[in-house]
């Protein structure tokens, strides 16, 4: 895993954080087969390369507080893994799958519950029989909430575009809204969510009077 | 917990598609072919299970006082239930007159100056039965920080009405307030028919303004991290801040039609000493308190 941070989240071998000027851009393995050591940069040489892969981009907008450029950069790099995993344990993987559930482990458990009720706008769920789903736009966006000079909270607001490939048909989606997210001794937690799944231009109506 | 708005953009496009029928003159004689999108909705706000009472004062300390020195001339105690959406807000008339458990026959306001936030607390609980799971005390300065912060509100009066002390003057209806105005309309009292009843109304008013203001502007960048900092500053309470961050972000689950008020009611009262104070009606005061515990519904009436 701390090949998929350095990968990710902006650490360097030795640990250390690279000072980014407010925006963190992170690769993600569109086929990651297992999910998350498939990006993990330690594949044998003669394995198929990477399917494909979309930036997940992150960048810090108007907050309250104030946040150092230090504190920025952690801030946009481990609510960045939070939603990276999130994205990769919820959509991306190898179809067909099942295990969507586990896109809501960095979820605070009662906002797990509602999200498991939730599963089929928050994760891929109804593409499971799909042969493909690959990301086509990860975009996020931050608020932070910081209290003296810690950062206590945050909303990610996002945008996220995605492709199933389902019975031979490339079907876009998407998914925007806003991610609540609280820090708590240095573990960043999803504690709320208010987004909009749009599976695009299903139903055709004709209009005659 | 949740809200869905299934379909709602499917609804409103199929209702577009219905006016472009009646309104294009071509669509009588040329069938049109549109796409349908189905947006699905999901949200929720990790806070609490069940219900949660807070009660929030509003003190009257002066600048370089500490808050709960002062007189607690709001007194609101207001129930949230994030699963479904409703609230419920049940004023306290300050010059509420009765024996305040340790502290003796006094009006309910002298509570937090003479036992602090938990001595109105207790009050409360003996008036209407409910214990209060928090307590926010707001002083001048931080609540009016507070609507400025948000943009101010929009409050409904029941009555126009000139206050002279405060150079305020408020039309029935729609009024746009700022927070010094917001503060000003929660602290009149002598110009309204019903006095201190009518003035607990009306600061249940603001509440329901900035409930609407805080749902008109969720969505825009910081708002909610803004007036989360801003309540931080200027409220007292035992919520760290990370707890209010969430209840301030789990408020937005409530529903303004699922709001419901009520002022506990008395008889105006002398005391011996002179004083014009409230006697309440403690029978009907318990029996509000236990209609609206479990469901925050006032089935009984207010």
């Amino acid at each position: 895993m701390a090949a998929m941070a350095r990968r990710w989240g902006g650490r360097d071998d030795t640990g250390a954080r690279h000072p980014r000027a407010g925006v963190v851009t992170a690769a993600i393995c569109t086929l990651a087969a297992p999910l998350l050591t498939a990006c993990s940069g330690d594949e044998p040489k003669d394995s198929p390369p990477p399917a494909q892969s979309v930036a997940f981009h992150v960048e810090t907008g108007r907050g309250a507080g104030t946040l150092s450029d230090e504190a920025r950069t952690a801030v946009e790099t481990e609510v960045g893994d939070v939603l990276s995993n999130y994205v990769v344990r919820g959509f991306l993987g190898e179809y067909p799958r099942e295990d969507f559930i586990r896109a809501f482990d960095d979820f605070t458990a009662r906002t797990a519950r509602e999200a498991a009720k939730d599963i089929e706008v928050l994760t891929g769920a109804r593409f499971q029989d799909a042969t493909a789903v690959q990301a086509t736009r990860l975009d996020t966006r931050l608020s932070v909430l910081v209290v003296g000079r810690d950062p206590v909270g945050a909303t990610a607001a996002v945008r996220f575009g995605f492709e199933a490939e389902v019975d031979g048909e490339t079907r876009p989606f998407t998914l925007r809204g806003r991610f609540l997210l609280r820090d708590e001794a240095g573990t960043w937690a999803v504690f709320g969510y208010d987004v909009a799944r749009d599976d695009g231009g299903a139903v055709e109506a004709e209009v005659s009077p | 917990m949740k809200a869905r708005r299934s379909w709602r953009h499917l609804a409103r496009l199929a209702l577009l598609l219905a006016l472009a029928g009646v309104l294009i003159p071509d669509a009588g004689t040329h069938p049109t072919t549109i796409s349908l999108t189905k947006v699905e909705s999901a949200k929720s706000v990790d806070f609490a299970d069940g219900v949660v009472w807070i009660l929030v004062l509003g003190s009257d300390a002066r600048a370089g006082q500490e808050l709960t020195k002062g007189n607690s001339d709001a007194i609101q105690l207001v129930g949230i239930d994030l699963q479904s959406g409703r609230a419920a807000g049940i004023g306290i008339p300050r010059d509420s007159y009765f024996e305040l458990p340790g502290l003796g026959l006094d009006r309910i306001n002298q509570a937090m100056k003479d036992g602090g936030p938990q001595a109105t607390a207790a009050a409360v609980e003996k008036l209407v039965g409910i214990t209060p799971n928090y307590v926010f005390v707001a002083g001048f300065d931080g609540f009016t920080d507070m609507v400025d912060t948000i943009g101010g509100v929009e409050v409904k009066s029941t009555e126009g009405f000139h206050d002279p002390r405060f150079d305020l003057t408020v039309k029935k209806g729609r009024n746009d307030f700022d927070g010094t105005e917001a503060l000003d309309f929660s602290r009149s009292r002598l110009p309204l028919d019903a006095g201190d009843l009518a003035r607990s109304a009306n600061q249940q008013q603001v509440m329901r303004g900035i409930l609407n203001r805080l749902l008109e502007r969720e969505d825009d960048e910081g708002f909610m991290e803004r007036g989360t900092l801003s309540a931080l500053t200027g409220l007292q309470t035992d919520l760290a801040p990370t707890e209010l961050y969430q209840l301030a972000q789990a408020i937005t689950q409530i529903r303004p039609g699922r709001v419901a008020t009520c002022v506990l009611s008395g008889d105006p009262s002398t005391t011996s000493a002179g004083a014009s104070v409230i006697d309440p009606h403690f029978a009907d005061a318990l029996r509000i308190g236990a209609d609206a515990s479990d469901n925050l519904r006032f089935d009984q009436g207010c």
